[in-house]
């Protein structure tokens, strides 16, 4: 442990986090580009790597994403990430009252309370739900991954039923190849370079990266607000604003941890429910909204908060919370890691890696948000459309680079389309990429399971542990479908009304 | 963007669906069955197939069943669809050239990266152009160094 501590903060380690975080930082602060975008296209640039330092990189890049979207939400009124939506609430009046230094100050020490606080989740966690995770059977892993997929599917945008559909469909695109269990040939439609399936890589390309490039190709710059040109976009930080938050802090990290740590929920949630907290436990209930610093340090200690946190799924369980930690999960297999349980047993220096590089990419995030903020405020107003056929070359670069053949420059485009299809129709994109990772896996898992039982399903609702899963599974979909049941009743409601 | 636009989206985004999921159901209903074990390699295809069909049919369902407002402006982004489309092409143009003939990608990537940006930008002046021209040269020429050069991917 003490060794991956020492690797992550000595060279070149900490190069690899400075690297991470400052083209994270950039990326989250300029509106339209994802932190989801940056990390899938740094991939293919991990492949020459060694697997420790890969990660470090692209959960530097993850932190400092998460964090760089604050700048244009505070200055701009348009969140860099989604994460950032509730920091537009009151950075954006705080700003816009003459105080933007102390907004973004706010932003900035908030994000790394949250962060740090996440990360002693984290590191004291971890250890001991991977210690329980390997007494795990087959019908355990099956049950845990199933419940996975509901609480991406009720959670994500849209509609449950469009979550499930997205959720299907990424597991019916994980079919063609090998079959895991019995290693036969399978729904390869004739075509022998379908022999190994998609490349994650391809998929994860198409669907996150050159979709977003086409959906955003025709939107037209200077949407968001903007502060007058006088303003200084430094961020200052006051003793008076720590005492006064100091609760909210604690409380609004824990909040965004928890919620991390759940599937499919993530840092917009966390910071949505610590914002409410905040909200209804505090004495200035009404400034909420009009640039109060409760709004600030609320929104950004839970969403860093939530980022740490839902990474404890990924390396203890190897279940991705969200569509960043899925291509993290991803990245884990592409450097031929077994990520969940086994890893704290298999891999422990990689395990820990990731929670020194936590750390170090939380600290490092701090020193480049104080002193980088003046030149971010100038990046928000990036003119993007000079960066989509760059994005694009990257991405046919990276592709190609899984194997030396086009077929998976093809492929890439093929779910672009696809990709495109679906934002257009109101598809969440999460449910497809997590049920296209988790599927092999619950479906060995299950296969395993009848083998172990001698064909019999009844220790799925027998043993401790599955039944627990699946308790939560249905719960969940009870939860979900009761609740869209009586949304779309009060629609036809008020449309009836409305006649 | 109007709903009837989102309601042609995602009616083309079902039918696709329902094909791609009828094509995995018949795909695994090919496969051999089991010998050594319970399930085989084509029980979970089949399953996922028939719940997707399933999921798909109930949506259709409720898109039709549910009240939807008609009759809204399609010209507030009529060039919206049409500049992602045109994009799409120019992308697939671009991947199918270094694909089939024997360009250099430093060369073709240049001309991609011009047309691209003179594309989503549409309106520009000549200095403008000639900025545009440069920088895709420079960035040409350094990713093909960096691609090719560098990490060796042979593209």
């Amino acid at each position: 442990m003490i060794d991956a501590y020492i690797n992550v903060f000595s060279f070149p380690g900490i190069l690899w986090v400075l690297l991470g975080t400052l083209v994270g930082i950039f990326i989250g602060s300029i509106p339209g580009l994802s932190g989801a975008m940056v990390i899938a296209l740094a991939l293919p640039a991990t492949y020459f790597m060694n697997s420790a330092d890969a990660l470090v990189l692209l959960i530097a890049m993850y932190i400092g994403a998460t964090t760089g979207g604050l700048v244009s939400a505070t200055l701009m009124s348009m969140p860099g990430t989604e994460s950032a939506i509730m920091t537009t609430l009151d950075g954006y009046p705080m700003a816009q009252r003459g105080e933007p230094a102390r907004a973004l100050g706010l932003g900035v020490i908030s994000s790394f309370i949250g962060g740090m606080l996440a990360w002693i989740i984290l590191a004291t966690l971890s250890p001991y739900l991977s210690k329980l995770a390997v007494k795990f059977g087959p019908y355990e892993v099956f049950s845990m991954t199933v419940v996975a997929l509901t609480l991406i599917a009720a959670i994500s945008k849209g509609s449950f039923i469009s979550g499930l559909i997205a959720a299907m469909l990424g597991a019916a695109f994980s079919l063609p190849g090998i079959d895991p269990v019995s290693g036969s040939l399978r729904l390869n439609f004739g075509v022998p370079a379908l022999d190994n399936g998609f490349s994650l890589l391809s998929v994860m390309l198409g669907l996150l990266v050159l979709s977003q490039v086409f959906v955003d190709c025709k939107k037209k710059e200077g949407d968001g607000k903007s502060l007058s040109s006088s303003f200084s976009a430094k961020a200052a930080f006051s003793l008076k604003d720590f005492k006064n938050n100091f609760l909210n802090f604690f409380r609004s990290s824990m909040i965004g941890s928890w919620i991390g740590i759940l599937p499919g929920i993530g840092g917009t949630t966390a910071s949505i429910a610590s914002y409410s907290v905040a909200k209804a436990v505090s004495k200035n209930s009404s400034e909420f909204g009009s640039g109060c610093s409760e709004g600030i340090v609320a929104a950004e200690s839970a969403n860093n908060a939530g980022t740490v946190g839902s990474l404890v799924p990924v390396i203890t369980l190897g279940i991705p919370g969200s569509v960043i930690t899925a291509i993290l999960l991803g990245a884990m297999v592409m450097h031929d890691l077994n990520p969940g349980p086994l890893l704290f047993s298999q891999n422990p220096e990689v395990a820990y890696t990731v929670i020194a590089g936590t750390l170090a990419a939380n600290i490092l995030m701090l020193a480049v948000m104080w002193i980088a903020t003046p030149m971010l405020a100038k990046l928000m107003y990036v003119d993007k459309s000079y960066l989509y056929p760059p994005i694009v070359v990257f991405s046919v670069a990276g592709a190609f680079s899984i194997s030396g053949r086009f077929f998976d420059v093809f492929v890439m485009l093929g779910f672009s389309a696809l990709g495109y299809l679906m934002h257009k129709a109101k598809i969440p994109l999460g449910p497809f990429i997590i049920a296209f990772i988790l599927t092999p896996m619950a479906e060995s898992s299950l296969r395993s399971g009848l083998v172990v039982y001698g064909g019999s399903y009844l220790p799925l609702f027998t043993r401790p542990g599955s039944l627990f899963f699946i308790l939560v599974a249905i719960v969940s979909v009870c939860w979900v479908i009761w609740s869209e049941f009586f949304q779309r009743k009060n629609v036809a409601n008020t449309v009836k009304k409305g006649r | 963007m109007s709903k009837m636009r989102i309601f042609g989206f995602e009616t083309s985004f079902l039918l696709l669906s329902i094909a791609f999921s009828a094509a995995l159901f018949l795909g695994a209903s090919k496969l051999p069955s089991p010998v050594f074990e319970p399930l085989g390699s084509a029980a979970f295809p089949k399953a996922i197939a028939l719940i997707l069909f399933i999921l798909l049919c109930l949506k259709f369902y409720f898109i039709f069943s549910s009240p939807r407002a008609g009759g809204q402006d399609k010209s507030k982004n009529g060039g919206g669809l049409l500049k992602s489309v045109g994009l799409f092409f120019v992308v697939l143009a671009y991947v199918a050239t270094l694909s089939f003939f024997n360009v250099s990608f430093w060369a073709l990537t240049f001309l991609f990266v011009f047309i691209s940006v003179v594309y989503i930008k549409r309106k520009m002046r000549t200095a403008g152009l000639f900025s545009v021209a440069a920088c895709s040269l420079l960035f040409s020429l350094l990713s093909g160094y960096v691609f090719n050069g560098l990490f060796n991917f042979g593209i």
